[in-house]
């Protein structure tokens, strides 16, 4: 007891800075398109407009699940997203500085370390973004730190807690998913060969069964309620490059568009930015090769599950690629030989990655980058989400509305419930769907140019009403690429 | 003697001539009925002494171990007017057998129902058991009747916990199993380099046969091969009278008198835990252990056992060593075997040990404290799956049960039909053992707590009902998969369709996941990828469970016999067996063979 409690106040201490600087954004108007999201879904669980169906396709389920957890579990009042990143953050701090302080460094060497990788301000920005990139440098954290004690040592719970971390890394995030078939390759660098001597193929199994499952029991989720086993996938890719960004893109490095082996560079800079003590690790593990291999693979890993990414369509923002490579950081601190290295170079070069985080942020921010510098400093912004939470304010109070805001709840982040909505699955809905002519005195519809036009099922029901409009109904809002229509009957009786 | 440099009875009449005693033959004078005594049967077996006849009021003493230490016990047993005669280890055990013969049979079967009745298995269900049973039947039809869409719901969510309950369980058996796992096996390790051959205790094996001739030399090779002095061990080959065959087989090996063949006389049940019973009563041992016939312990088991015991607390009452198979890559049913094997005896019972749960211990390789064998009255010869019995016992009465990091292999089973019947025994045995166990279900939990209780319900009754109700579940699946009929709906609320969700895909993929980590220990990568093929041995599984089903309820104490030797492995085996010993007499270390 008496050796946890100074890793429990660390673990406080990190939830209460962090729930702190997550208030002071807040106080600037610094709110995420992330948090909007998981608030919103949040709010459609509370309200009871998210099915079973919904909850089911949720993906990835981890964040989601993290923050309706808080929000039933703890108050439906509380902003849930932001206390599941502090959480989680204040969980990286426990963990990083007890493998630190367990791999022999002192207290202050380990806090200084775990405080540069959670302070480098590209994975800063991206912590107060939402929960999902946390997840994943924790996700990232567990695969580096149990593929080094499996090569290591051989033991069946290091072989069970690697291929739950790819399983856990799957469910995280979709970016995570590539992160692990990047990593596919590289696992016989990871396995100890005195197993893969009776069978590779055996060895792989293991390890990625747990994987295999994960996403084939997505697809078979998918499948029960959609009848499409690859609808999950499909609705992936169409909103990878929105998941929590809203489809804006920030810097010119911030996507990349020019074929996986043109951004190869790009890759291959981050890491070097981001996570030299990986690079320097070779270096300083150089008399122990069999043991280092595993930092040969989590070197390779995110590079290609970025160009893996870019090949099957998907597009991440390239800041995201700093989660995984702090999470693989410090995992790979805490096993550099330090008998025979002086602690201080492992330092410098955690410290060089926070100077390499900062320059990242610089040269590939993401689409919330110069809100998020900007609150910082302390100037009032506006969120990037401004379209849905505008929207949600302007429905406040009004009932019996047509409306998607399952696929947009942002929406309902801005509104603050989900009462009084007529969303998709919904009798009132499917009704509509069916007879394609509306019931509710409220229709709410994106624009027909608009990137969710896509998932927008109103659009997808009356495909000109944005434009054209609706004999009977009268427009009383369009801003930001939304319209809203009320019934003119009831418009002029009321 | 235990290197047949010298015949027993040449060498008993070199000891009586050095003691100037004189050497008996107690085949041709018999001992005076009237000075044995029933009750004194357990003296005269683990001391090897027996009053022979008096002669001018003076009690005339055979042992075959005179000397100070015997004259004081003889002494503080019989009193000051005793002598000495000298006879030969086989001669005082088989005048015991022939005088009591109906005793120790008796014994045998009967003692622990004697004892404590409500721990036996003789009685298959108890009055109260009845009763529960027919007010559940009854609490069914009524629901049945007159709420028949909720009952059945309820059914459904009881099905469903049971197997979320289930598999959520065994993943946390196997990662408690892991951990520590390599530093226990290393400091046991460092402990048996220091343990000296003079400091180990004489050491009991137990080697129930029946009907398996051609196995034994394999045996009989393994624990020559042991990493223990000879002269410690007391191997009982255990044998039952009607089986003239291996009887036969067994005597034309000339065994060395370190192995003594007991002979069991015919009774019901023709069990292997009576005829177990029968011989643990010739048992001189500190520890004792039971092998199988074609069982090929790793030689240093003996020592790490014993090195086991020191390291463990007085409370550990038996050490269960690991079974595996050195056939496992036969053909399919000896791989999917070999990983059932892994996954049981590798990472589960670690994880039971390592929780404090009962372990019910595996049909082999399992090392008792003599001592409280005898005190919980051994095995339970109407249970057919007496170990596992055991094992419970153990906990209840306060006692726990040490893995270790030791191996027997033993010949899997390669022919479907024998392996139905083998398992169809086990399930019937757990399903004797949930039956006699949850008979005072108050006082079990109080003796094995939540946890206990929690393993005993997904391990031992987990096990046979999983196999009776997966064809139910798998026929609703199928009927839904083939026919996308809407009628099971009703059945299936959201939540519980969601739970039964993750059951079928989280639950059966953890299952099938953890039988393609079994092998990783032993590095045996080969047979992971046979596990994506375990449906089949689900399949085969859920037969056996309903084989013991109808067995419990027709033959419940029926012996359900494997077969060994089927495997061309077991019988190269055997060939090298027989070739090492013609080689070995040939080299003159073995005496000529004794009659």
């Amino acid at each position: 007891m008496m050796r946890t409690i100074p890793y429990l106040s660390v673990g406080a201490a990190t939830f209460a800075a962090f729930t702190g600087l997550l208030a002071w954004l807040a106080l600037h108007g610094f709110v995420s398109a992330e948090s909007l999201e998981l608030t919103g879904k949040g709010i459609a669980a509370r309200d009871g407009a998210m099915t079973l169906r919904e909850f089911a396709l949720i993906f990835p389920p981890l964040p989601n699940l993290a923050s309706l957890a808080i929000q039933w579990g703890v108050s439906p009042a509380i902003p849930a997203p932001a206390i599941a990143s502090a959480a989680i953050v204040g969980t990286l701090a426990v963990l990083w500085i007890r493998s630190f302080v367990q791999a022999g460094y002192a207290w202050s060497t380990a806090i200084f370390m775990a405080t540069a990788l959670i302070c480098g301000p590209a994975f800063l920005s991206l912590a107060c973004e939402g929960p999902s990139a946390p997840m994943l440098a924790l996700g990232a954290w567990l695969m580096g730190s149990t593929a080094f004690r499996l090569r290591a040592r051989a033991n069946i719970v290091d072989l069970m807690g690697f291929s739950a971390s790819l399983a856990y890394l799957a469910l995280c995030h979709p970016f995570a998913a590539f992160i692990v078939l990047g990593f596919a390759p590289f696992i016989v660098l990871v396995l100890p060969p005195q197993v893969t001597s009776d069978s590779m193929i055996g060895g792989y199994l293991a390890v990625l069964f747990p994987v295999a499952l994960v996403l084939g029991g997505a697809a078979y989720v998918s499948w029960i309620f959609t009848l499409d086993p690859l609808g999950l996938f499909r609705l992936l890719s169409a909103r990878s490059g929105d998941l929590g960004f809203d489809g804006l893109s920030g810097g010119d490095m911030s996507y990349v568009r020019s074929g996986p082996l043109a951004a190869w560079p790009a890759y291959a800079l981050l890491v070097l930015l981001n996570a030299p003590v990986l690079l320097g690790g070779l270096r300083l593990m150089r008399r122990r090769l069999p043991r280092a291999m595993p930092l040969v693979a989590l070197i390779a890993a995110v590079p290609l599950g970025g160009m893996l990414a870019d090949v099957l369509g998907f597009s991440f923002p390239m800041l995201l690629m700093v989660a995984p490579l702090t999470g693989f950081a410090a995992a790979a601190v805490a096993v550099l030989p330090l008998e025979e290295q002086r602690p201080i170079l492992v330092l410098l070069l955690v410290a060089a990655g926070a100077l390499g985080s900062a320059a990242t942020l610089r040269l590939a921010p993401d689409a919330e980058t110069p809100q998020w510098v900007a609150a910082m400093a302390g100037r009032q912004v506006e969120t990037i989400a401004i379209a849905e939470h505008d929207l949600g304010a302007a429905l406040r109070g009004r009932n019996d509305v047509l409306i998607d805001a399952l696929s947009s709840p942002g929406i309902l982040a801005g509104r603050a419930s989900a009462r009084g909505l007529v969303v998709p699955l919904s009798a009132g809905f499917e009704m509509t769907r069916l007879s394609r002519r509306p019931a509710t005195r409220y229709i709410a519809v994106s624009s027909a140019d608009s990137y969710r036009r896509e998932r927008d099922a109103v659009h997808a029901i009356f495909p000109t009403l944005y434009a054209s409009g609706l004999p009977g109904y009268a427009r009383i809002y369009d801003h930001l690429g939304w319209r809203v229509y009320e019934r003119l009957q009831l418009a002029d009786g009321g | 003697m235990s290197r047949w440099w010298i015949r027993a009875d040449v060498f008993s009449r070199a000891l009586a001539a050095y003691h100037g005693l004189p050497f008996v033959r107690l085949a041709d004078g018999e001992p005076d009925a009237d000075l044995l005594n029933a009750a004194d049967v357990d003296v005269y077996l683990q001391n090897l002494v027996i009053p022979w006849r008096r002669r001018d009021g003076v009690l005339q003493l055979a042992t075959c171990e005179p000397g100070p230490k015997m004259l004081l016990f003889a002494r503080a047993r019989w009193g000051a007017a005793i002598e000495f005669v000298v006879a030969s280890k086989f001669d005082i055990i088989e005048a015991v057998q022939r005088r009591f013969s109906a005793d120790l049979s008796h014994g045998a079967v009967h003692e622990l129902e004697e004892t404590d009745p409500e721990m036996s298995a003789r009685r298959v269900i108890s009055r109260g058991q009845a009763i529960a049973m027919y007010l559940m039947v009854t609490a069914l039809a009524a629901g049945l009747a007159f709420e028949p869409l909720a009952t059945i719901i309820t059914l459904n969510a009881l099905l469903t916990l049971f197997y979320f309950g289930s598999f959520v369980f065994k993943g946390v058996l196997v990662w408690a199993g892991g951990i520590g796992q390599l530093a226990s096996a290393r400091a046991i390790d460092a402990e048996v380099r220091l343990l000296r051959d003079e400091d180990l205790p004489t050491f009991s094996i137990l080697v129930p046969m029946f009907r398996e001739p051609d196995v034994l030399p394999i045996l009989v090779r393994a624990l020559r091969n042991l990493n223990y002095p000879l002269a410690k061990l007391d191997v009982k080959i255990v044998l039952e009278e009607s089986d003239h065959e291996t009887i036969e087989a067994a005597r034309a090996l000339h065994l060395e008198p370190i192995f003594e063949i007991i002979i069991v006389p015919p009774s019901q049940p023709q069990t292997k835990p009576k005829a177990c019973n029968y011989a643990l009563r010739f048992a001189r041992g500190e520890f004792l252990v039971i092998y199988d016939a074609e069982d090929k312990p790793e030689p240093d088991q003996l020592r790490k056992v014993v090195a086991a015991f020191r390291r463990a607390p007085a409370s550990t009452a038996c050490i269960q060593c690991r079974l595996n198979y050195f056939n496992s890559r036969e053909n399919w049913l000896t791989r999917i075997f070999t990983l059932d094997y892994s996954l049981w005896f590798d990472l589960m019972l670690p994880g039971l040990q390592k929780l404090g749960a009962p372990i019910p211990l595996g049909g082999t390789s399992n090392h008792f404290r003599i001592a409280v064998l005898r005190e919980l009255h051994a095995w339970d010869p109407f249970n057919v799956t007496e170990d596992a019995d055991l094992g419970v016992r153990l906990a209840q009465r306060g006692y726990s049960v040490g893995v270790i990091d030791s191996t027997t292999f033993e010949e899997a089973n390669c022919s479907i039909a024998n392996w139905i019947r083998q398992r169809s025994r086990w399930i019937k045995g757990y399903m004797q053992t949930m039956l006699v166990h949850s008979r005072r279900p108050v006082k079990l939990a109080r003796a094995i707590g939540p946890l206990g209780v929690t393993s005993f319900v997904f391990f031992i009754g987990g096990t046979a009902l999983s196999g009776l109700l997966n064809p139910l579940c798998w026929g609703i699946f199928l009927l839904w998969f083939a026919t996308s009929t809407t009628s099971l709906s009703p059945l299936f609320p959201p939540v519980l369709l969601y739970f039964s969700l993750v059951n079928l895909i989280a639950g059966n993929g953890l299952f099938i996941y953890l039988m393609m980590i079994a092998p990783f220990r032993r590095r045996w990568t080969g047979l992971t990828p046979w596990a994506l093929t375990v449906f089949g041995y689900w399949v085969l599984l859920s037969i056996a469970a309903y084989k013991a089903l109808g067995q419990l309820i027709f033959k419940p104490f029926y012996w359900e016999k494997t077969d060994h030797g089927l495997s061309t492995h077991t019988k190269r085996e055997a060939a090298l067996a027989v070739a090492s010993d013609a080689r070995t007499r040939s080299q003159g270390a073995v005496a000529p063979a004794s009659p």
